[in-house]
């Protein structure tokens, strides 16, 4: 380490330390206690508990009105018996004292002496406890005590950090028993509390702190016993069991005292005793590795260190890289991340500067998990960016409640890698390196080992930057200085594979495995290309030993064999050429590297090295190097062969040697007048910068004078102001009461309320008034026209200028535009001196009492207009019974005036027609008991107007309000509509009646009436046929037969009449004439048809069967001329005289007409064989005896009949002429009997003569004898026998019985 | 075949026996004979059947019961038929409203007509057939 490498401590140092002497500093503990919002009752707590003779002081820093004169040690001293006092500047701190901060100061201290510091920041930013904090920190180290308690905010936080860097005590108070838990709070939160206690709880943990071997042995004497080296071997050894850290390397001396501070806070005794505490608690192995590894870390922690890494190294890095080019960066030991995003800001930030993009890849390594959690999160509360300006919050955060979040694009540039510097292998290729506060807390073996492996890791004139205390050590030869101040330095010289002691890789799975350095790997030279092997074969041949040195005169590179001029002295090893250069060469090396390095050119001078015996003289030069710029000096030695021999023998021992003396002597005198020169420059440039701070300090001196005195005139002017603030305070409560006061009344009523200035700007609205106006709070103070209303209301702002000019209250209705109406209220706003300073608009909801009113209005003209127009006559009465109103249908009907009758009594109108007893007791129970009656019937013959039947309803409207009750009746004359009932029922009984079909069809032909007559014809009930199409009855037999009657009444048809079959329901036909005639309305248009039936089944019956007969008739009577021809033409064949053909002829059509009123009598139905004879015999009988008869009833047909009649007469005919009649007294028997079974009878008939004349058998065969011989047999299917016997012809005729079917 | 002027042997069918008579006296006269003469539709079927004739005439209405089986019995035979009847043409149903008719009460002069006209029409009927 060199002297420049120390400058914080040495400004320490250089404070004056007047009074006691540094051994009392060191043992005086100082407790640093940080309080805000509520800390006068804890510190009252903390040191009633206090004792006085703990023998530490107590520095005490709240937040005091910066203009007020504090009373903060008035009210301490009263707590405890300690000395209070206000801190004065350079105060010696002295044990057993309480120091309080003055106001508007921070207050630091250095070397136990306090110092009060006008603040930096403006008041509200300030951090006092911070300030107090840090200052401890620095300068008590690891027996600072920080307190914190009751406040707000998140002071007294970063402060602890160094506190818990510098290894001190940190007392929090627990946040239940503050009462502002702000700064306890975030302390606990950023893990910086080691006790959490009650501020009276703390003397307790204090007293057994103070006590304590780690704080009563004072800093430096460190433990070397072997038996405690060899525990702490073992606490370290459990630490790496149980966790995996391995801090064997760290420094021992701070391993010890960490180690010690944990003894002393969990109150143990020995180490002994921690050990095996620590074995048994796995937490204690965390804490103790959270308090090894220390984190001290912030953004831009060292602003100036930060700016300068800016300027000096990340400047020229951009300005020398091209865009899209990687920039490689590590941090080591990156902590929470804060170093490591500085570092990607300020990349950004040049990087945008120089209007370049580049790929940025950082490196943040930490052996802590945790940290590195938090670290990638990138979320960090509001106190750790406080050092941040305005845009650098504003580009790189994102702010969010109380934290701020590093944005996605800076987070992005940074890598997150677990890693342990001491054990695992580096990143390569690096641009920069920045390790800040780590070297210090290791061994200086580990510390070297880590600053080569720094070199390794940067490429070639890549940047380092470290720590304010720690420097690169021996290595410095490789690193050239960029900033001394700041510790940054620049990577020289080739890859030293020498001094890297790679550490070996262990087996880690679970670490991210970091880059291998793959090309370090390989020898330089296989590297060279062949024209710089041949360039270093003819340097090493022919050019003379040299070596480089840098500006600081360390040799940065050796060529060639330099041992003859060169060595290394004893002691540490050094690159300094000056150290190194052999006697005899120091001196003129020295002078010639300073005229070099003035002038720029080379200096040569002789120089003789003493050698083995002898001088060997050699030119040395010292050529600047300015192509470098880094004010390289190449310093080549060649030795001089002037044609002597190479080793010049030793002069003789005298001269020689006093001339050298006196060469050497005058070197020295040039040299010392060369640097008396030096000096004297010097010493006037420092003359005058002593001038000049001289004059800085009048200057400042007067400066400060213009401020005591304006100091004085704010105190005074301050003085003014409290109490006017203390007027304002009461005059606040009150308004606040009033505030209240209004709040809750306008909050309870609901009114929209507006209240407009007198420029009718908004003043102030309720909130109400949302409902009919878009107002939000930020609208107060704007003009009301700028609104648009949610209501009609054209008239708002001329109504408000009126009621502002006239002072009157103005009210109006105005229709909101969902048809609410409201009560618009104006009355002029009057403050309490009476002025009128605007308008006080209400809004009333008057929607409901207009809609109500609306519709009482609507409902009385609606009543209105209904008694007017309906066509019942109305009445109203009032309780008397005497008439209120009547209706214009009541004056039609009764023919009587409103006018005249209003007042009257009921009884009394319509002359006395309404005075029935009837009506008085209807009336009478309505007026009483409010019954309502309806359809009271009223048959009264009224005067002048004759009979009526009348329907009255009647109701009692109660009233509301106590106003008397009014009857109303509701009356209906049914006089007509009883008629019109009467006749209509007559005509339906006739219809019911008849036995006609009587049927009606509607306008579309369906049938809508159907009579009993028209169920009897057709079959069908009504119910089947109402709705039904007439067609439905259509016989399918005589399709087409019935005409469309709708479309014939259409075309003016006035009645039909056809005849037509119809289909009964059964399927039979019926015959029906129809006679149809068209409905009518008044107007004449068709409203249907009426359509009347007759069974005519029976007459057609009857046409048919005359049909018939007269056909059978026709047949019958051409059938009996048949007959008659045939007879006339029988008779006429033969010999027959035409006289006797023609009485025969007669005769025989008399008998055919005989035959024929015989059945004609008989209805032509036939008739029986004893008529037949009787009827044929009669006009042969002569007398009574003549003729026998004798025979059962046998029935005869018609044609049988006629046969028989003929052949009868033709066998009488014959016995008149010859036989048994020609004579009187013959005779003739006809007997028949029937005999046989039923079925098959048959008769035996016979006609027998007797006492005529003797019979001979006929001559010639006539018609007669064809008649019986061959017609009857044949007519009858029987047998006919004729005989002559003397007694007179006997005919007998046998056959089936002629009743019978043949 | 008869020829045309040849003698023709005739069946009557009549309920009324003197028309039946009278008409056989007229056929008789014409020089014709008649080989049957029925009073019943029933009577007459078995000589419809098989009997040995020429010609028939046939009244309608015999006795209440159609003539017309009968008539198909002989129509089936080929034995030209004359309807006798007192309906005339009216009487006839489907089937022989061409027939031959002699409408009641009806002359010598009818009858030679009808007669000869069945001659005719049953030759026709023979050469088609």
């Amino acid at each position: 380490m060199t002297e420049e490498d120390h400058p914080v401590e040495a400004s320490a140092n250089a404070v004056p330390n007047p009074g006691a002497g540094a051994a009392a500093v060191h043992h005086c503990l100082v407790v640093g206690m940080g309080a805000s919002a509520g800390g006068i009752e804890a510190f009252s707590k903390f040191f009633d508990a206090m004792p006085n003779d703990s023998g530490a002081a107590f520095v005490l820093v709240l937040h005091l009105d910066p203009t007020r004169e504090s009373q903060m040690a008035k009210v301490l001293a009263a707590r405890t018996t300690m000395p209070v006092v206000q801190v004065e500047d350079q105060m010696r701190i002295l044990p057993n004292h309480v120091y309080v901060i003055a106001p508007d100061r921070d207050l630091t201290v250095s070397a136990g002496v306090l110092h009060l510091i006008k603040p930096a920041e403006k008041r509200g930013h300030r951090h006092p406890v911070d300030v107090l904090f840090r200052s401890l920190a620095a300068d008590q180290g690891e027996r600072v005590i920080a307190v914190v308690l009751s406040g707000t905010g998140s002071n007294g936080t970063d402060g602890l950090k160094e506190v818990r860097a510098a290894g001190g005590l940190i007392l929090v108070q627990d946040p239940e028993t503050a009462k502002f838990d702000g700064m306890p709070r975030s302390a606990i939160a950023a893990g910086m509390a080691d006790h959490i206690l009650a501020p009276e709880a703390m003397p307790a943990i204090l007293g057994q702190y103070f006590r304590n071997e780690y704080i009563a042995e004072p800093k430096g004497g460190e433990t070397s016993e072997t038996s405690s080296q060899h525990l702490i071997d073992q606490v370290l050894t459990v630490v790496r069991t149980r966790t995996g850290h391995n801090f064997n390397t760290y420094r021992r001396s701070t391993l010890q005292r960490r180690i010690q501070r944990r003894l002393s806070l969990r109150n143990i005794a020995s180490l002994g005793d921690y050990l095996a505490d620590l074995r048994t608690d796995p937490a204690e192995a965390a804490v103790l590795v959270r308090d090894l590894l220390i984190n001290v870390t912030s953004f831009f922690r060292d602003a100036d260190a930060w700016r300068t890494l800016g300027e000096v190294v990340i400047a020229p890095l951009v300005a020398a890289r091209e865009t899209g080019s990687t920039i490689r960066v590590w941090v080591p030991g990156c902590s929470t991340g804060e170093e490591a995003y500085t570092v990607a800001m300020l990349i950004a930030e040049q990087a945008t500067l120089a209007g370049k993009a580049f790929d940025v890849k950082i490196f943040a390594t930490d052996a802590r998990e945790d940290n590195l959690q938090t670290a990638r999160e990138g979320v960090y509360p509001a106190a750790a960016v406080t050092g941040l300006d305005d845009a650098r919050k504003r580009r790189f955060f994102e702010a969010a409640e109380a934290t701020y979040r590093v944005k996605k694009d800076l987070r992005a540039t940074v890598v997150f890698a677990p890693h342990n510097l001491l054990s695992d292998p580096p990143f390569s290729h690096l641009d920069l390196v920045t390790c800040r506060n780590l070297l210090i807390y290791l061994e200086p073996d580990a510390q070297q080992g880590i600053i080569a492996l720094f070199h390794f890791a940067l490429e070639q004139g890549g940047a380092m930057m470290l720590g304010n205390t720690e420097t690169v050590g021996r290595h410095s030869g490789v690193f050239e200085p960029l900033s001394k101040k700041w510790r940054m330095y620049k990577r020289m010289g080739a890859t030293r594979l020498d001094i890297v002691n790679f550490p070996v890789l262990r087996g880690q799975p679970s670490r991210q495995k970091p880059e291998q350095p793959t090309t370090i790997l390989q020898s330089p030279d296989q590297n060279l290309p062949v024209g710089d092997l041949a360039r270093r074969a003819l340097l090493e041949r022919f050019a003379p030993a040299a070596v480089l040195i840098d500006a600081a005169s360390r040799v940065v590179y050796f060529h060639g064999s330099t041992s003859a001029y060169l060595e290394q002295p004893t002691g540490e090893p050094s690159s300094d050429v000056f150290h190194m250069a052999r006697e005899g060469l120091v001196t003129k090396l020295r002078s010639a590297v300073r005229k070099a390095r003035d002038e720029g050119s080379d200096v040569s001078f002789d120089a003789k090295l003493r050698h083995s015996g002898g001088h060997r003289p050699v030119m040395v030069t010292a050529s600047p190097i300015t192509g470098s710029g880094k004010g390289h000096i190449l310093i080549s030695f060649a030795p001089v062969i002037a044609g002597e021999a190479r080793t010049i023998p030793a002069p003789p021992e005298n001269p020689s040697q006093v001339a050298d003396l006196r060469d050497e002597l005058a070197t020295v005198r040039s040299e010392l007048q060369n640097t008396i020169e030096h000096l004297e420059t010097a010493n006037e440039e420092l003359k005058a910068a002593n001038e000049e701070a001289t004059s800085m300090n009048e200057e400042l001196q007067s400066t400060n004078e213009e401020l005591e005195t304006s100091k004085e005139e704010m105190q005074s002017f301050n003085e003014e102001l409290h109490t006017v603030n203390g007027q304002l305070q009461s005059n606040v409560r009150d308004l606040e009461d009033s505030t209240n006061v209004l709040n809750n009344l306008l909050a309870g009523t609901d009114t929209a309320t507006l209240f407009l200035d007198d420029k009718f700007c908004i003043k102030w609205f309720t909130p109400g008034l949302r409902e009919l106006l878009d107002l939000l709070p930020g609208d107060i103070g704007r003009p009301l026209d700028h609104f648009a209303l949610k209501f009609r209301d054209d008239n708002l702002l001329s109504d408000a200028a009126r009621v502002m000019r006239k002072l009157q209250v103005l009210e109006t209705e105005v229709s909101g535009i969902d048809g609410r109406w409201h009560l618009r209220r104006m009355l002029p706003y009057r403050t309490l001196d009476n002025r009128i300073a605007g308008v006080v608009i209400t809004f009333f909801d008057v929607t409901d009492a207009r809609a109500a009113r609306q519709a009482s209005t609507e409902a009385r003209i609606y009543a209105q207009a209904i008694v007017e127009t309906i066509r019942q006559p109305l009445l109203v009465m009032d309780e008397a019974l005497n008439v209120v109103s009547i209706n214009p249908a009541l004056e039609a009907l009764f023919r009587v005036s409103e006018a005249k009758e209003i007042g009257q009594s009921v009884f009394d109108l319509a002359e006395g027609g309404w005075n029935l007893p009837q009506l008085h007791d209807l009336l009478g129970k309505l007026v009483e008991d409010a019954q309502p009656f309806n359809d009271a019937q009223l048959d009264q013959s009224f005067p002048g107007i004759g009979l009526r039947h009348l329907l009255i309803n009647g109701r009692k409207l109660l009233r509301e309000g106590g106003r008397q009750s009014l009857i109303l009746l509701a009356i209906e004359d049914v006089t007509e509509r009883r008629r019109a009932e009467a006749v209509s029922r007559q005509l339906a009984a006739i219809v019911d009646s008849s036995r006609d079909a009587v049927i009606s069809i509607d306008a579309d032909g369906l049938i809508d009436s159907w009579n009993p007559g028209a169920v009897r014809i057709y079959g069908f009930a009504a119910a089947e046929m109402i709705g039904k199409p007439l067609s439905m009855l259509n016989d399918p037999g005589q399709p087409g037969d019935v005409p469309d009657c709708l479309a014939r009444f259409r075309e003016g048809a006035q009645t039909l009449h056809y005849e037509v079959s119809r289909m009964r329901a059964d399927g039979t036909p019926v015959w029906v004439s129809v006679t149809q005639s068209p409905l009518r309305d008044l107007s004449g248009a068709l409203l249907g048809a009426s359509s009347i039936a007759r069974d005519i089944t029976d007459r057609r019956q009857a046409e048919h069967q005359r049909g018939i007969l007269m056909n059978e008739l026709n047949h019958r009577v051409k059938n009996s001329l048949a007959v008659v021809q045939a007879i006339a033409s029988q008779t006429l064949r033969g010999d027959i005289s035409l006289p006797d053909a023609r009485v025969a002829f007669s005769e025989r059509l008399r008998v055919l007409a005989r035959a024929h009123d015989l059945l004609v009598m008989s209805n032509w139905s036939g008739t029986d064989l004893a008529s037949v004879i009787e009827a044929t015999v009669e006009p042969h009988k002569g007398g009574q005896s003549r003729f026998g008869i004798a025979g059962p009833y046998v029935a005869l047909r018609p044609q049988i009949a006629v046969t028989f009649c003929l052949a009868l007469h033709e066998l009488c005919t014959n016995a008149a002429k010859y036989g048994a009649l020609s004579v009187p007294e013959g005779r003739v028997d006809i007997t028949w009997t029937v005999t046989g079974p039923a079925d098959k009878a048959r008769l035996r008939w016979q006609w027998t003569e007797s006492g005529g004349p003797p019979v001979n058998a006929p001559l010639r065969k006539g018609f007669g004898s064809s008649l019986i011989g061959q017609v009857l047999p044949m007519e009858l299917f029987g047998e006919v026998t004729v005989t002559y016997p003397p007694t007179g012809v006997v005919c007998v005729l046998q056959s089936p019985l002629p009743g019978l079917d043949p | 075949m008869p020829a045309d002027t040849g003698f023709l042997r005739f069946m009557i069918l009549d309920d009324e026996a003197i028309i039946a008579l009278d008409l056989a006296g007229m056929l008789e006269d014409l020089g014709h004979s008649v080989v049957s003469m029925a009073t019943r539709v029933a009577g007459g079927m078995e000589f419809a059947r098989h009997g040995d004739l020429d010609m028939a005439i046939l009244d309608i209405n015999v006795d209440g019961v159609a003539s017309f089986p009968l008539a198909e019995v002989l129509q089936g035979r080929g034995i030209p038929i004359i309807f006798a009847s007192g309906y005339g043409e009216r009487g006839l149903i489907d089937g022989f409203r061409d027939a031959l008719v002699l409408t009641k009460p009806y002359g010598m002069d009818d009858l030679t007509q009808v007669v000869a006209k069945a001659r005719v029409v049953s030759s026709q009927t023979a050469t088609r057939s």
